[in-house]
C-alpha cells in the first residue's frame, strides 16, 4: 500500500505543478483591441501602458548626462515606427517631435540603454518617465497647434514637454517635486528647450499668470479636477487627464471646454504594471 | 499532586501560558498582514499556524523518543526559541528579503518566492511552540487531561488577551508581548545553569528590544498611506491602535480632498488633512458648513438627493469621515442622526461638529450601522450609504472582505425604515469594466422587490459625473416635478441623469461620455427573470447578500480563460487580486503541508484495512472543524462589528468549548459508542444554524456588546464543545485497534486543517456561507458512521 502511494505521489506532484505553472508563468500578452468574446460582443480592450508609475527597480541617480557616443537613433526610429505608428498614432507633428526628441537624455544613465523600450522607466523620487506610447496618444489627442501655448503638470523628466515643446509656441510646466524640477530645468536649457518654462509648485493652481491655455496635459491621477485648470483652460481648450488609482484599471479622460458646458470623455482604458520602489 | 484536578502546577501554567502566547501571537499576526497587505492573509495565517502545528505532529512521530530524552532541556530551548522567533519573525517579515506586495504577486516571480518564504518564517514560531505543547503532552500521557484543558483555556485567554490589547497597541507590538509570554512560560522551565541563564537572559534582552524598539511595519508602497507618505512634506500626524482598524491621520501641504467635484466648481479647495485605516484611504473630513450654505458636496453627485426635496430626517450609516453630514447640512436636512462604528473616527468627527456651535441637528452615534438599523425605530426621509469602492475603482482587493450595509437583507430593512416619499442614496466610482454600479443596482432593485416594489424602475434614477454614479431610490415613483429638478441640477453641475421608466427615457447623457453606457447595462437589472445579464455578464455582479457579503468579488471562475485571453495572466489581477491571492495561498499552503506533514507520514508502516478509514474520518474533522470555524469568524463580523472582535471570540470560544467536549470524551472512555455519537450533536447544530443563525444573529444585534459575546460564546460554543468529542474518541479506538496509525491520522487531521480555512473562504464566496456550514454539518457524518475500532482489540 505504502508502494503504491509513492507511485502515486509523483504523478499527483507532476498534476499540482503543471495546473501550477500557468499562474505562475509571467507572460505578457499585447492586449491592444482585443474583442472580449461574449455573446453581446462586448469590447474591453485594455492597453497595456505605464504612464507615471512610482517605482524603480534599483537606486536611480538623477542629473544632466553627459552626451553619449551612441545617440541612439536608430532606436529612436524602431520606437516610432513600432511602438507609436504601429499603434495607430498618425498626427504627424507628434511623429516628428518623437523622433526628434533623444529620450535617452531624459533618463538616468545607468538604465539608459532601456531608454526607447516599450515601457516606462524610473527617473527618481518615485517618479518615471512614461511609455513613449502614453506620451505620443496623450499629444495627438490634445490636437496641438504652433500657436499654441500648453500647461503641464507633473514634469517630471521634462520628456513630454520636449515632445510638446517642439510642436507649439510655448510649454509651461509645474512639478511638486523640487529635485526633479531643478533637473529637469537644467537638463532642458542645456538641450535648447528655450520655450519650456518650468516652476516647482503645487500643480493645483496651475500657472495663473501665463493663463488662458489652449490645452492642459496632467499626468498624475487625483479623485477631482482641480477647478483652477478648469479656469485656466482656454474656450474650446482640451485637457488630458488620468482617472483611477494605481493597479486598477484606469481611464485615459478628456475634458472638453465649450462655453459654459464641459464635457468629459473617457478615451482608453490603460492598465499599469507595477515596480518595486527603492526606497 | 500533579494528574489531580484539584491544583494547578506550574507546568499546567507554563502551557496554559505558552497556548495564550501561541494563540495570541496567530491573531497579532493576522491583524499585522492586515495593515501591512491587505484583509485576505488572515486565512493564510490561519494556515500557517496549523501547518506549524502539523510539522510538529510529523517532528514528534520520528523524533519523540530522542526529544523525551532531555524533556526539561528540550522544552526550555523549544519555548525559548518560541519566544526569540514570536519577537524577530514580524520583523524579519519586513525585511526586503521576505517582504512581498500582493500587486507584484502576479507580476514578479521575486515576490511569488517571497511570499513562500513569509509562509514558513511565520510557521516557525508555531512550530516550535506546537512541539513544545506536544512534547509535553507525549511526556504527561497521565495528566493528559488537565494539560489539554490548560492548553485550551489558555488559547482561550490569549485570544480575549489580544482583543482587549489591540485597543491600546499596534499589532507590532502585540507580537512583542506574545513573545514576554512565551519568554514567562520558558522561566518556569529554567534548568538553573549558567549556559540556560545565559540563552534565557539573551533571549529576553531580544523580545524586549523589539518590543521597545520595535519597527513600525512597512506597508505596502500600494497602499494609499504610503503613496500620500510620499507627497513632498507629508507628515504622520496622528496614528492610534484599535480594534477596527489603526487610524493614521497625515498633513501635506498640497493634500486636499473633494471626491469627484463637479468641473462647473469654480471656488476653492482647501488643504486638509487626509485620514487611512489601516494605510486605506478615507478621505478628509472637511469643514461642516452651517444648514443651507453650499459646501464642496452640494458639487457632487452624492448631492442627489437633496435637490430633489428638502428632507426631515436624515440618517447616514458609517458615516466616515463626515463627508455625507456635510452633504446633509447643506442641503438643510432638519435632523441629522449620523451613525460611525469606529470609536477613534466618531472622536474626530465629535470634535470637528462641536467646532461649529451653531449646528444643532447634528447626532453622532458611534455604534455598527447594522446594528443601529435594527435597534432603532424611527422613520427617516433620507437614509445614505457611504461610497462603496476607491477612486475610480480598485483590483478587487477587498474581494472576500464581508460588507453586510450593501446587502439585499440591509437595503429591505434600510426601506421599513424611510418615510412614503423617503429616499434610499448610494454612491460609488465608475469602474472599467463596468462592475460597481452593477452590482449595487442589482443589490437595491433586488431588494426593492424583496420589499414589494412591483416596479422598482419607477423609482431609481442614477447621476453620473465624470467618476461616479449615485443612485437614488425613493419609496414612491419619482414624480415628474422631481425629475425636472434632478434634471436642473444636473444640468447645473454638469451631470448626467439616468432614469429607467420609459415616461423619461428621452434623457441621456450629455455631459460625461464611456465607453460603456451604464445606463443601458443598469436597465438590464430590471429584468425580474435577469437571467440572461448576470449568466452572460463576464463578472459576478448577482445582488449581494448577508449569505454571500461580498460585494467587492466580481471574478467568476468560468470566465477566467476569456480574462485571461484579454488581459493575459498577469492581467487578471487587475481585475480581482483579492480572490486570486485566496487561491494562491491556498495552492502555496497546500503544498507545503503536503511535504512538511503527508510526505514524511508515507515512511511509516501502517495497516492498510484503517489507513483509509483513518484517512475519511481524521480529514472529515479537520475539514469540518475549520470549515465552522472560518464560516463563525465571517458571520461574527456582521454580529460583533468587526473582523478582530469576531476572529478573537470565535476561535477562543471554539477551543475552550471543543477543549471541554475533549476532556469529556476522557471522562467517557469507556463508553465509545457513546463518544462516537456526540458529533450528532455538532451535526444538528449546525444544521440548525444553516437555517437560523442569520436571523438569530439579526434579531439580537441590537443588545448590548457583553451580551452578544456571550451569545456569541453560546452559539459558537454548543457545537463545538460536541466536535471536540470525535478528535480523541477517533485517537482512543486507533489507540485500541492500530496504534500505528496515529500518526497519519495526526497528518491526515493537519493537512486537512491547513487547507480548509482558505478553501472555507473559497466555497463561501461562491456558495454562500449557508452552504459551507451544511458542506461541514456533512463531513462530520463520518466520524459517526466510521468505526475505526471494529472489535478487533490489540496492545494499547
Amino acid at each position: 500500500m505504502q508502494n503504491k502511494h509513492l507511485k502515486v505521489l509523483p504523478t499527483f506532484m507532476i498534476i499540482i505543478f503543471s495546473l501550477l505553472f500557468p499562474l505562475l508563468a509571467n507572460t505578457k500578452q499585447s492586449l491592444t483591441n482585443v474583442v472580449f468574446a461574449s455573446q453581446e460582443k462586448r469590447i474591453w480592450p485594455v492597453q497595456e501602458a505605464q504612464l507615471w508609475q512610482t517605482e524603480s527597480d534599483s537606486a536611480v541617480h538623477t542629473g544632466i548626462m553627459p552626451i553619449a557616443a551612441n545617440d541612439y537613433s536608430k532606436q529612436r526610429e524602431k520606437m516610432v515606427e513600432t511602438q507609436i505608428e504601429g499603434r495607430g498614432v498618425k498626427h504627424q507633428a507628434t511623429l516628428i517631435s518623437m523622433k526628434m526628441v533623444e529620450r535617452h537624455r531624459f533618463i538616468p544613465k545607468n538604465i539608459e540603454s532601456q531608454a526607447y523600450a516599450d515601457r516606462p522607466l524610473p527617473i527618481g523620487y518615485g517618479q518615471t518617465i512614461s511609455q513613449p506610447y502614453i506620451v505620443a496618444y496623450m499629444t495627438e489627442k490634445l490636437e496641438p497647434k504652433a500657436k499654441e501655448t500648453v500647461l503641464e503638470i507633473g514634469t517630471g523628466s521634462g520628456y513630454q514637454a520636449a515632445v510638446l515643446a517642439n510642436i507649439v509656441k510655448e510649454v509651461y510646466t509645474i512639478e511638486i517635486v523640487p529635485e526633479l524640477g531643478k533637473t529637469a530645468k537644467e537638463r532642458l536649457k542645456v538641450l535648447g528647450y528655450d520655450n519650456v518654462h518650468i516652476k516647482t509648485a503645487d500643480g493645483y493652481f496651475g500657472w495663473n499668470e501665463h493663463a488662458p491655455f489652449d490645452n492642459i496635459i496632467v499626468t498624475c491621477a487625483a479623485g477631482y479636477i482641480p477647478p483652477p485648470l478648469i479656469k485656466q483652460l482656454k474656450d474650446g481648450g482640451k485637457m488630458i487627464i488620468p482617472v483611477g488609482t494605481p493597479f486598477s484599471i484606469q481611464w485615459l479622460m478628456m475634458v472638453e471646454k465649450d462655453g459654459e458646458d464641459i464635457i468629459t470623455r473617457k478615451l482608453i482604458p490603460v492598465r499599469f504594471v507595477p515596480f518595486r520602489r527603492s526606497k | 499532586m500533579r494528574g489531580s484536578w484539584k491544583s494547578i502546577g506550574p507546568l499546567e501554567w507554563c502551557i496554559g501560558v505558552l497556548s495564550a502566547a501561541i494563540i495570541a501571537f496567530q491573531l497579532a499576526l493576522v491583524q499585522l498582514m492586515s495593515v501591512m497587505q491587505w484583509y485576505h492573509f488572515a486565512y493564510m495565517v490561519i494556515s500557517i499556524a496549523l501547518l506549524g502545528f502539523g510539522s510538529a505532529g510529523t517532528c514528534l512521530t520520528f523524533w519523540k523518543k530522542r526529544l523525551l530524552l532531555h524533556y526539561d532541556r528540550n522544552m526550555f530551548l523549544l519555548i525559548l526559541v518560541t519566544a526569540i522567533t514570536m519577537a524577530l519573525v514580524p520583523v524579519a517579515a519586513q525585511s526586503s528579503f521576505c517582504r512581498f506586495d500582493s500587486y507584484l504577486l502576479f507580476t514578479s516571480k521575486t515576490d511569488l518566492v517571497k511570499i513562500v518564504a513569509t509562509c514558513f518564517l511565520f510557521m516557525f514560531p508555531f512550530l516550535s511552540g506546537a512541539l513544545a505543547l506536544g512534547l509535553t503532552f507525549a511526556k504527561h500521557t497521565a495528566n493528559i487531561g488537565q494539560l489539554y484543558c490548560a492548553n485550551l483555556f489558555g488559547s482561550g485567554v490569549g485570544g480575549l488577551l489580544i482583543m482587549i490589547g489591540s485597543l491600546y497597541f499596534l499589532p507590532m507590538k502585540l507580537t512583542g508581548f506574545s513573545a514576554l509570554l512565551c519568554l514567562v512560560s520558558c522561566s518556569l522551565f529554567w534548568p538553573g545553569r549558567k549556559l540556560h541563564t545565559f540563552c534565557l537572559l539573551t533571549g529576553g534582552c531580544i523580545v524586549f528590544a523589539v518590543l521597545l524598539f520595535s519597527p513600525k511595519p512597512v506597508i505596502s508602497q500600494y497602499k494609499s498611506l504610503q503613496k500620500t507618505l510620499d507627497m513632498p512634506d507629508a507628515l504622520l500626524e496622528f496614528e492610534s491602535p484599535h480594534p477596527y482598524g489603526s487610524v493614521q491621520v497625515v498633513s501635506a501641504p498640497a493634500l486636499r480632498g473633494a471626491p469627484c467635484l463637479s468641473l462647473s466648481y469654480n471656488g476653492p479647495v482647501a488643504v486638509k488633512n487626509s485620514f487611512f485605516i489601516n494605510g486605506n484611504s478615507i478621505g478628509s473630513i472637511l469643514p461642516f458648513p452651517e444648514s443651507g450654505q453650499t459646501s464642496l458636496m452640494s458639487y457632487t453627485s452624492d448631492f442627489t438627493p437633496y435637490a430633489v426635496r428638502k428632507p426631515g430626517k436624515v440618517l447616514i450609516l458609517d458615516t466616515g469621515t463626515g463627508n455625507q453630514i456635510v452633504a446633509a447640512l447643506s442641503g438643510r436636512a432638519g435632523e441629522i442622526v449620523a451613525v460611525e462604528p469606529h470609536p477613534v473616527l466618531a472622536d474626530f468627527l465629535h470634535k470637528e461638529l462641536k467646532k461649529n456651535p451653531l449646528i444643532n441637528n447634528v447626532t453622532l452615534e458611534q455604534t455598527d450601522s447594522r446594528a443601529f438599523l435594527m435597534k432603532d425605530v424611527v422613520v427617516y426621509d433620507l437614509i445614505s450609504l457611504p461610497m462603496t469602492n476607491s477612486f475610480g475603482g480598485n483590483a478587487g482587493l477587498n474581494a472576500i472582505q464581508t460588507n453586510y450595509l450593501v446587502t439585499v437583507d440591509s437595503v429591505t430593512e434600510m426601506f421599513k425604515r424611510l418615510s412614503k416619499g423617503g429616499m434610499l442614496s448610494i454612491t460609488c466610482w465608475e469602474d472599467y469594466p463596468l462592475r460597481y454600479p452593477l452590482k449595487i443596482g442589482a443589490t437595491l432593485i433586488e431588494g426593492a422587490y424583496k420589499y414589494g416594489i412591483n416596479f422598482p424602475e419607477d423609482h431609481l434614477v442614477a447621476v453620473k459625473s465624470w467618476g461616479t454614479i449615485t443612485y437614488a431610490m425613493k419609496m414612491s415613483p419619482f414624480k415628474s416635478t422631481e425629475i425636472e429638478k434632478l434634471q436642473k441640477f444636473c444640468k447645473e453641475m454638469l451631470f448626467d441623469l439616468i432614469t429607467f421608466n420609459d415616461r423619461n427615457s428621452e434623457v441621456s447623457t450629455v455631459y460625461n461620455i464611456s465607453e460603456e453606457d451604464a445606463g443601458l447595462l443598469i436597465s438590464d437589472l430590471f429584468d425580474k427573470e435577469k437571467t440572461n445579464l448576470f449568466k452572460e455578464y463576464d463578472f459576478n455582479i448577482l445582488p449581494s447578500t448577508d449569505n454571500q457579503p461580498f460585494l467587492s468579488r466580481f471574478l467568476k471562475l468560468r470566465t477566467l480563460p476569456k480574462l485571461r485571453k484579454i488581459y493575459g495572466i498577469s492581467g487578471v489581477p487587475y481585475v480581482e487580486l483579492g480572490y486570486l491571492i485566496t487561491w494562491l495561498t491556498l495552492v502555496i499552503l497546500f503544498m507545503a503541508s503536503i511535504f512538511l506533514i503527508l510526505l514524511p507520514l508515507f515512511r511509516l508502516k501502517t495497516r492498510r484495512d484503517v489507513k483509509w478509514k483513518t484517512l475519511l474520518y481524521f480529514g472529515a474533522l479537520g475539514m469540518g472543524y475549520m470549515f465552522v470555524e472560518i464560516i463563525f469568524i465571517n458571520s461574527f463580523i456582521f454580529y460583533l462589528g468587526n473582523a478582530v472582535y469576531s476572529t478573537s471570540a470565535v476561535i477562543s470560544f471554539i477551543l475552550i468549548a471543543s477543549g471541554s467536549g475533549s476532556l469529556l470524551a476522557g471522562f467517557f472512555r469507556k463508553n465509545i459508542k457513546l463518544c462516537r455519537c456526540a458529533p450528532a450533536g455538532a451535526i444538528l447544530f449546525l444544521v440548525f444554524y444553516f437555517l437560523a443563525l442569520l436571523p438569530i444573529l439579526k434579531n439580537t444585534i441590537f443588545l448590548p456588546f457583553i451580551v452578544r459575546l456571550i451569545i456569541t460564546s453560546l452559539i459558537v460554543g454548543l457545537p463545538g464543545f460536541f466536535m471536540g468529542f470525535a478528535f480523541p474518541t477517533g485517537l482512543l479506538m486507533l489507540d485500541r485497534s492500530s496504534p500505528d496509525t496515529i500518526p497519519w491520522a495526526w497528518g491526515i487531521n493537519s493537512f486537512l486543517s491547513v487547507i480548509s480555512s482558505a478553501a472555507a473562504a473559497i466555497l463561501s464566496v461562491e456558495f454562500g456561507f449557508r452552504c459551507v456550514l451544511l458542506i461541514s454539518a456533512v463531513v462530520y457524518i463520518f466520524p459517526i458512521i466510521i468505526n475505526l475500532n471494529p472489535g478487533k482489540k490489540c496492545s494499547s
